[in-house]
Order: C-alpha cells, then sequence, then structure tokens
C-alpha cells in the first residue's frame, strides 16, 4: 500500500518546520530525502513512525510493520550487541539469521560484546541489522552511514539492498551517491524561511 | 652509614601500599574516635552513664555464648528482612505502574506522602493495636523502606530516556522486553541507591519497633532489658551487633544485587 503525505504541518514552538508538505511513496519503494539541515527530513520520518504527530494534515497508508534506523543509535550500551537485536526480534528469528546478518555487517566478532565497547562505526552497524532484522513493511533509516568508511559503507548498502527487496525504504541522507547506489527515487525537501 | 632501623616514613609506606589512603584516613579517623569515646568514659567514670570502648569489646567476647544470644539475632534477622524484601517488591511494582500511568501515581501519593511524614513511633503504637509484637519489626520495616524504594522506582522510570521509549514503540516491543531491557537499566542507579539507604532504615525502624512492642526472644528486647536494669554495657554490645549485622547483610545484599544487573546485562 502507498504511504501518501497530504498537506502536513508541523511547528515546534514558532519554528515552522513542514508546511503544507505533500508527498507519495509507493510500496516497495526505495526513495532517497535530501535535503539542508534543518529542513524537516527528521521530523517527517518522525511522522511517518508514528512518534510525532503532525499539527495538521494527514499520513494515509501507515503500515503496522515498522523499523528504523534513526539519527541516534538508540541502543542499549550496557547490554550485549546480540541482545540489543533480540530485545526487537520475534523469537523465530533464529540465531543464524542474526549471526548471518553481523557477518555481512562486519559484526561477527561483536555479537556479545557490551554496545558501549564498540565504536561509533560499529554501534551504526548495530542498529542497522536491528533494523533489518525486524520483520517489517518500512524501514526508515536517517543518515544510517554516518561514521562509516567508504569500504564499509559499501558493503553495508549491498546487504541493505538485498536485505530490504520488495521492502518500502526510505534513506534520508546528504550524500548524492546515495540514490543512485541504491537505485532510489529523490525526494529533495527545502527549508522553510 | 645506612640505618638498619627502618623508619617510620618507609613503615608508613609498606602500609600505604597494603591500604590506599582513603582506607588509612578512614582507619585513623575510627581510631581516633574510639580514643576520644575512651577517654570520655575514664573521666566520666560512671559505668551506668557511659562504658569505656574496651568494656564493650570484652562483653562482645562472651555475649554470643549466653542462651538465647543466636535466637534472638535470628528472631530480629528475619522479621527486619522480611520487612526489607516486602517493602522493594511493593516499592519496586508500585513505583513502575506509578511511573508509566499518572494517575495511579496521583492516587498513592497521599498514601506516600503520610507514610513519609508521620513519625515511625506513631506508627508502631497504631501497629501495636493492628498486630502481633512478634510480626511489628515486619510491618514498621516495610512502612518505612516502602516510600523510599518507591519514590527512587518512581524517579527512575520518569528519567526514562524518551528515546528508547520511541524506539521500542516503532519496533513495537513488548512490556516484558521493555522493562528487561529499557526500564531496569534507568532504574539501576536510583534502585541501587533506595536499597543501600532502605536497608540501613529498615534495622533502625525494626530494632525501634522491637524495643516498643517487645516481642519475647528478639533484639528489641535484649536491649529493653538492658535500659531497665541499667546494663549500659549490654546496651552498647547490643548496639554494636546490630552494626554490624546491618553493614554485613547490606554488603551482601548489594554485592547480589549488582552482580544480578551484571548477569542480566550478560544476557
Amino acid at each position: 500500500m502507498d504511504i501518501v503525505v497530504k498537506n502536513v504541518c508541523k511547528s515546534f514552538g514558532d519554528k515552522k518546520v513542514l508546511e503544507n508538505f505533500n508527498a507519495c511513496f509507493s510500496a516497495g519503494s526505495r526513495t532517497c530525502i535530501m535535503g539542508p539541515s534543518g529542513c524537516g527530513k527528521t521530523t517527517l520520518a518522525h511522522i511517518l513512525l508514528g512518534i510525532v504527530k503532525p499539527d495538521s494534515g494527514s499520513v494515509e497508508g501507515i503500515l503496522r510493520k515498522m523499523s528504523a534506523v534513526f539519527q541516534e543509535d538508540r541502543l542499549s550500551e550496557d547490554f550485549s550487541v546480540l541482545s540489543n537485536v533480540r530485545m526487537v526480534t520475534e523469537k523465530s528469528v533464529s540465531k543464524a539469521e542474526i549471526e548471518a546478518c553481523f557477518s555481512a555487517l562486519g559484526l561477527e566478532k561483536s555479537i556479545h560484546l557490551p554496545v558501549r565497547e564498540l565504536s561509533g562505526g560499529m554501534k551504526r552497524r548495530v542498529a542497522i541489522a536491528r533494523a533489518l532484522l525486524t520483520d517489517s513493511d518500512l524501514i526508515v533509516m536517517d543518515e544510517p552511514f554516518k561514521g562509516l568508511d567508504d569500504t564499509t559503507k559499501q558493503q553495508v548498502i549491498s546487504y541493505i539492498r538485498q536485505k530490504t527487496a520488495g521492502k518500502t525504504l526510505l534513506l534520508i541522507s546528504h550524500d548524492e551517491e546515495d540514490a543512485p547506489a541504491f537505485e532510489a527515487n529523490i525526494l529533495r525537501m527545502e527549508s522553510i524561511s | 652509614m645506612k640505618n638498619p632501623l627502618p623508619s617510620v616514613e618507609h613503615f608508613l609506606r609498606i602500609l600505604s601500599t597494603m591500604f590506599n589512603r582513603s582506607m588509612l584516613q578512614k582507619t585513623a579517623a575510627v581510631l581516633i574516635a574510639l580514643g576520644v569515646w575512651q577517654a570520655a568514659a575514664m573521666l566520666l567514670d560512671q559505668k551506668i552513664l557511659l562504658v569505656s570502648p574496651v568494656a564493650v569489646l570484652i562483653r562482645l567476647t562472651n555475649i554470643w555464648i549466653e542462651e538465647g544470644f543466636f535466637a534472638s539475632v535470628w528472631f530480629s534477622f528475619c522479621r527486619i528482612v522480611a520487612g526489607f524484601f516486602l517493602a522493594l517488591a511493593a516499592g519496586l511494582l508500585l513505583g513502575i505502574v506509578a511511573g508509566k500511568f499518572r494517575k495511579v501515581e496521583i492516587f498513592l501519593w497521599p498514601f506516600i506522602l503520610t507514610i513519609k511524614s508521620v513519625p515511625v513511633a506513631s506508627f508502631i503504637v497504631l501497629a501495636l493495636i493492628w498486630l502481633s509484637s512478634a510480626k511489628l519489626s515486619v510491618f514498621i520495616s516495610f512502612l518505612m523502606v516502602l516510600p523510599i524504594i518507591y519514590t527512587n522506582v518512581l524517579n527512575g522510570i520518569k528519567n526514562t530516556d524518551v528515546r528508547m521509549t520511541q524506539m521500542a514503540d516503532v519496533f513495537q516491543v513488548k512490556w516484558n522486553r521493555r522493562l528487561l531491557y529499557i526500564w531496569l537499566p534507568q532504574i539501576k542507579p536510583f534502585l541501587l541507591s533506595a536499597c543501600s539507604i532502605g536497608l540501613g532504615l529498615s534495622w533502625k525502624a525494626g530494632i525501634a519497633a522491637e524495643i516498643i512492642g517487645i516481642p519475647d526472644g528478639s533484639i528489641g528486647e535484649a536491649l529493653y532489658n538492658a535500659k531497665v536494669y541499667f546494663n549500659t554495657v549490654d546496651l552498647f554490645s547490643w548496639t554494636v551487633i546490630i552494626v554490624v549485622i546491618s553493614i554485613l547483610f547490606e554488603k551482601l545484599f548489594m554485592m547480589l544485587l549488582k552482580q544480578m544487573f551484571a548477569g542480566w546485562e550478560r544476557l
């Protein structure tokens, strides 16, 4: 089912972030949302995820099963990498599946380490693994490649493409090369001055 | 020529390698306090008013062989600890529920405020009308510890990182996993602090209840008898015993609690 954003407005105090914003995300499509900092990309993502309510307007076709890579990692620092994934995944997701995912993302040696002992780039990949291992129809990724070197980034992009086939993927990025790498549509947002 | 005898400085250096500086300072402070106590007892020279630490130490060497000593310790220990554990369970449960549902917090507010404000002696006298003296220390320990655990758990839940809650909402994380992975780690420092304070308070309140209720074969009864017969040395000795048991139990419990949290995090 397509996700249709109709005339959405959102302000934080006096600051208008979205004003009569409209967009349509086709089911199973990949969209790269781009734009300058503060233009409302993350706010839009949060509205689609149901974290933030719009002041007016509507979002139709919101999917029940969602997963996300947030702008911050949002991991339980004291728990292991495996526990962080187990927290959100169904019991039906086998350990072999989890290990295969970690291996593809270059995290196979970190599976039992507490998250607080990981580097920024590794934490980012744990957040990606968590989103990919969750049974979802919509995946929102907000700057998922922050802190990753080019080689690792290419490896991660290839795996994300493989795992998100047939799912609706929204990718927020500042990198112009990300959209072609994902063969994604581009949605450019402008700041409201 | 080299001095064959070790200097005081050398001796102190060896000592400081055995204990850290802070521990040495604390030991010195305790020794000074004992010295002041001994000097005051000697100056006063009134055993009824103030016994010396030496007299207490001598009494401690033989008090434990007296008939009924271990039974008294066990009697009070079981009841005070039971009161603490009941308060821990109730405080955790109520704190979590109140943290999640504002209406529950508002409903509980007058009860918790009353327990916090009313003097413990009033509760003890009131409870004596409702309960047998043997059960009194369980109830009073429970009542004094409950608001501490409840308030701390409530603060812990209120301080839960909203971003983690949002993450759990998006991923539709079940409540039991939220409890284990999000809420408990957030309330951990609050709970550890509450338990440390609550354990000390449970002993103070529990023994106070026993002194007023005088249940047979309790530490409270032993303290009461010491007071009635002006046996100040017994009064001090029992006080030392209470302090030692209280500290030992607190250390053991806090160690187990920290290990339990560490085990959880290794899951």
